[in-house]
């Protein structure tokens, strides 16, 4: 009796306590800055990604344009969008309770962006290597973890519950240990600290439950009448442990994990709020976020979120909505059909093979008739090392005196592999280059029809049912074979023919040349329609500037289907005004660019000139400098950025307030691309070589339209005159840099370094300045007669570009 | 006599010393750097077999690669990002935090 009485008793306190609790709770609810229940609301957003990696290639800035539908309970969002590379066009992501549903109509293909995930979504796993651009679309099916960790991390008012001090107007910090996650919510957020004052939390602490920092909230606001408003959220992350999957397969699965360091740097995020009349309501909503690296500083990717409304539709109507603003309708069905038939026409067809693709004694007459500079590099030893196996489980100082052996031998054995290198190279430079010939049609023929041939020989033999079936149970397959002496042969006659198409002159053979096709009458009608249906869509406001741009970059599709350049370089014109007056100044210099080159192409260099001046004029006057040497230093765009960026630098260097290292740095680069047009002006084609041997005309034509719109406005010799001096006064400008000079700016360059060599040396990655100073060294060292091995890390010490 | 003895004992000893710290001192700048490199010093140094096979596999790793990963990782999160803050700022009960790529 006694018993029941207690365990009531407990019961009614119990009761109390959750009672009491929940009403404090719910006073919280108040404090600032939490959320405040609205319906569903639309808005637009434009995000910039900077591509900021420390070491690899230089990309171009992504903006992507979307829409998003959000409300409490569920969210939406379309790319409408995405330059300069259109990857992430028509991705639709949906998200509720319980799933993640994501769409792509461009890559409808590929399973993981084709779906719905539901939840609870488990945990991230490994993150995927990415190795090639066109892997964007794993990396989007993975946002959905985004979300989940999100909820892992957020803060309830109720989780503030007793920390009374809040409203009793404390200074102090308060600590709170957040409650576990109920309903398979899985809660990473395990303790908080909260500096709060007069009901405003001024600052947060978030760890989990290792008392590992998860990260620091700073709140500011604004007094507005009697209230204080929430103006900025900044958020500080430090680097922290992340598991990297080494060598995905198909099926997405890693070989193996490594442990790895993510946000190097720390990132520093605002957001910035302000009111939003939606509908009847004014609402404190998020405008602009933007994310920092912590220690340099440096902008990484920003958002601007735009024309909020409120919008009365259920999910399924969302969705449509989504449809219909991102998806592909069927004018852009139709649009994708004339562009496949008309802008990118293939070659016409290759002659049929007159001699037999087995006859190798044909190819090897082939390489001794053109023959090429001897690039081959001695192969690596190591065998003698690998022999020196340690037999594991032995004495420990066995052990280690095998491994000693081991190590020394391979060290040896290393040490000797880069002699013969030297030696070879050596051997190679005073051997003098074979002399570059026209290669006969016929010989052309035949060597291009060898190298298909023999890649198709060379492909690995289909999988076997059991080979299917264990991808299928395991996710991978090891296959080991080692090649036979016949397959070797092939792949070195392969390489061989190779070099010649890359090294010889290929001449123009007829069937390289498409077919030149014009639009039938059906298809002009056809054009017309769609002509006026994207002219209706550029000019409505309410698709948003993603909308517009998105309607407009088919209207110059058109164009370009037409010939008719007049009302491209109109298009083009719209197309820039738009983006300027969106503020979004480095698109304007990358995708003004893009357009400007399309021209050149087309052998339309009086109008690409007329664009030109005010595009420089305007990228030179509005990027920052930084943003100007990413542009200068993106790969893949050949002589015509060379020439391009060189008109923006030119405009850079008048612009006053440049800091010493920053001219230097625009000095640098300008000689470096003035070397460069200097080259390529001299043998167009050869310049182009690795395009020559996959697309010879397409290789060959932009080279010639290129030098052409080069040689438009003024002459080979006038560059000529150009370089040198331009060289002296980066040298100057460097050796003005003082101490810089040797840090900062010194010249050092890992482009060239393997992984490994650079793994084992644990050499620091050079930076983009010090590879321009590499670049500008060696340019320096040819042109003066200044003779020695490239520069590199071990050549750090000698700052080359004084010793002229 | 002694005494002549005595300076060619003395040259014969002053040139040998000479010879050797010459040859030392050439041998010192001939001798190759027999320095170990880093990355491989921590792979002899690994106590257990599990720990040598993780160095020697990080050993082969291109970083420029994961850092491209991990930057791309950041970005396509990013997206997600004015939906995950618009939605906290509409709810009832959620105290505004940054959600974090």
């Amino acid at each position: 009796m006694r018993q029941t009485h207690t365990s009531r008793r407990r019961l009614w306190v119990a009761v109390a306590l959750a009672a009491l609790s929940t009403a404090g709770g719910i006073g919280l609810c108040q404090i600032q800055p939490s959320g405040q229940k609205a319906g569903l609301i639309q808005f637009d957003v434009i995000s910039e990604l900077n591509m900021l990696t420390p070491s690899g290639p230089t990309l171009p800035n992504r903006v992507v344009f979307a829409r998003y539908w959000v409300c409490e309970d569920y969210y939406a969002a379309a790319v409408v969008r995405a330059e300069p590379y259109e990857d992430l066009r028509t991705l639709i992501v949906l998200s509720d309770k319980t799933g993640f549903r994501i769409d792509d109509e461009d890559h409808h293909e590929y399973v993981p962006v084709n779906t719905t995930y539901p939840k609870p979504l488990g945990e991230r796993g490994p993150i995927p290597v990415r190795t090639v651009l066109g892997s964007t679309p794993s990396f989007v099916a993975k946002t959905r973890f985004a979300e989940a960790e999100a909820a892992s991390r957020r803060v309830y008012a109720s989780d503030l519950g007793p920390a009374k001090s809040l409203k009793s107007g404390a200074n102090g910090v308060v600590d709170v240990n957040v409650p576990k996650g109920t309903g398979g919510i899985t809660r990473k957020l395990a303790h908080l600290k909260v500096r709060a004052k007069d009901d405003r939390i001024e600052s947060m602490e978030l760890f989990d439950s290792q008392e590992r920092q998860l990260g620091t909230m700073r709140y500011e606001y604004e007094r507005e009448g009697n209230t204080a408003q929430l103006t900025k959220l900044i958020a500080d992350w430090s680097a922290r442990p992340v598991k990297l999957g080494v060598d995905v397969n198909e099926a997405g699965s890693p070989k193996s994990v490594i442990d790895y360091v993510s946000h190097k740097g720390g990132r520093t995020s605002t957001v910035t709020y302000r009111n939003v009349t939606v509908g009847d309501r004014v609402l404190r909503l998020p405008v602009q976020v933007e994310v920092c690296r912590s220690d340099d500083k440096r902008l990484l990717r920003s958002a601007k979120l735009m024309t909020f409304k409120r919008v009365d539709l259920d999910k399924a109507g969302v969705w449509r909505a989504a449809r219909t603003f991102a998806g592909l309708s069927s004018e852009d069905l139709a649009l994708e059909r004339l562009r496949d038939k008309y802008l990118e026409a293939p070659p016409r067809k290759r002659r049929p093979l007159q001699v037999d693709p087995n006859d190798v004694a044909l190819a090897r007459r082939l390489i001794a008739k053109y023959p090429v500079p001897d690039v081959s590099k001695p192969s690596r030893p190591g065998r003698e090392a690998r022999m020196k196996r340690v037999v594991p489980g032995t004495d420990p100082n066995v052990e280690m005196q095998q491994r000693r052996t081991r190590a020394e031998a391979g060290r040896q054995e290393s040490a000797q592999w880069q002699d013969d290198i030297r030696a070879s190279r050596e051997q190679a430079a005073k051997t003098p280059a074979p002399k570059q010939m026209m290669v006969e049609p016929g010989d052309a023929r035949a060597i291009r029809e060898r190298i298909a041939r023999y890649g198709d020989m060379l492909l690995p033999p289909p999988l076997t049912e059991q080979e299917k079936a264990k991808l299928d149970s395991q996710g991978s397959v090891h296959r080991t074979s080692n090649p036979t002496e016949s397959e070797q042969e092939i792949k070195e006659l392969r390489r061989k023919l190779g070099r010649i198409l890359d090294y010889h002159r290929i001449p123009h053979l007829p069937e390289d040349k498409p077919k030149a096709v014009e639009p039938n009458e059906l298809d002009l009608k056809h054009i017309c329609q769609l002509q006026s249906h994207y002219e209706k869509l550029a000019m409505q406001q309410d698709r948003g500037l993603g909308g517009q741009l998105r309607a407009l970059g088919a209207l110059a599709q058109l164009d370009g289907i037409l010939h008719d350049y007049d009302a491209f370089e109109g298009h083009t014109v719209r197309y820039l005004q738009m983006i300027r007056d969106a503020g979004l100044v480095p698109m304007h210099m990358v995708g003004g660019f893009e357009h400007i080159r399309h021209l050149v192409k087309a052998g339309q260099y009086d109008k690409a000139n007329k664009l030109i001046k005010p595009w420089a004029d305007r990228s030179g006057a509005e990027n920052d400098a930084d943003a100007i040497f990413r542009f200068a230093d993106m790969q893949g765009y050949g002589p015509a950025l060379s020439w391009a960026s060189m008109q923006i630098i030119d405009r850079l260097l008048k612009r006053p307030g440049l800091s010493p290292v920053q001219r230097y740095e625009a000095l640098a680069l300008r000689a470096i691309n003035l070397d460069r047009i200097d080259g390529f002006l001299a043998d167009p084609e050869a310049s182009n070589s690795g395009r020559l041997a996959t697309d010879p005309e397409a290789g060959r034509n932009e080279s010639r339209a290129v030098s052409q719109w080069i040689l438009s406005t003024t002459t080979r010799t006038g560059i000529s005159r150009m370089v040198e001096p331009a060289v002296r006064q980066a040298v100057s400008a460097w050796e003005a840099l003082g101490p810089a000079r040797l840090s900062e700016a010194k010249p050092y360059s890992t482009e060239n370094m393997s992984p490994r060599a650079k793994n084992e040396m644990e050499v620091p990655d050079a930076t983009r300045l010090q590879e321009t100073s590499a670049q500008l060294d060696k340019i320096v060292r040819q042109r003066f007669g200044q003779k020695g091995a490239a520069t590199g890390p071990r050549q750090t010490k000698q700052p080359a570009p004084t010793r002229q | 006599m002694r005494r002549k003895w005595t300076w060619i004992v003395r040259a014969a000893l002053f040139g040998v010393l000479a010879c050797v710290l010459l040859c030392l001192g050439m041998g010192a700048v001939k001798a190759p750097n027999r320095e170990m490199r880093p990355g491989l010093r921590r792979l002899m140094e690994a106590s257990t077999d599990e720990e040598r096979v993780t160095v020697r596999r990080g050993l082969q790793i291109n970083y420029t690669e994961q850092d491209w990963s991990l930057d791309e990782r950041e970005q396509m999160d990013f997206l997600l990002t004015p939906a995950l803050l618009v939605q906290e700022a509409i709810s009832d009960g959620i105290i505004l935090t940054y959600p974090e790529e």
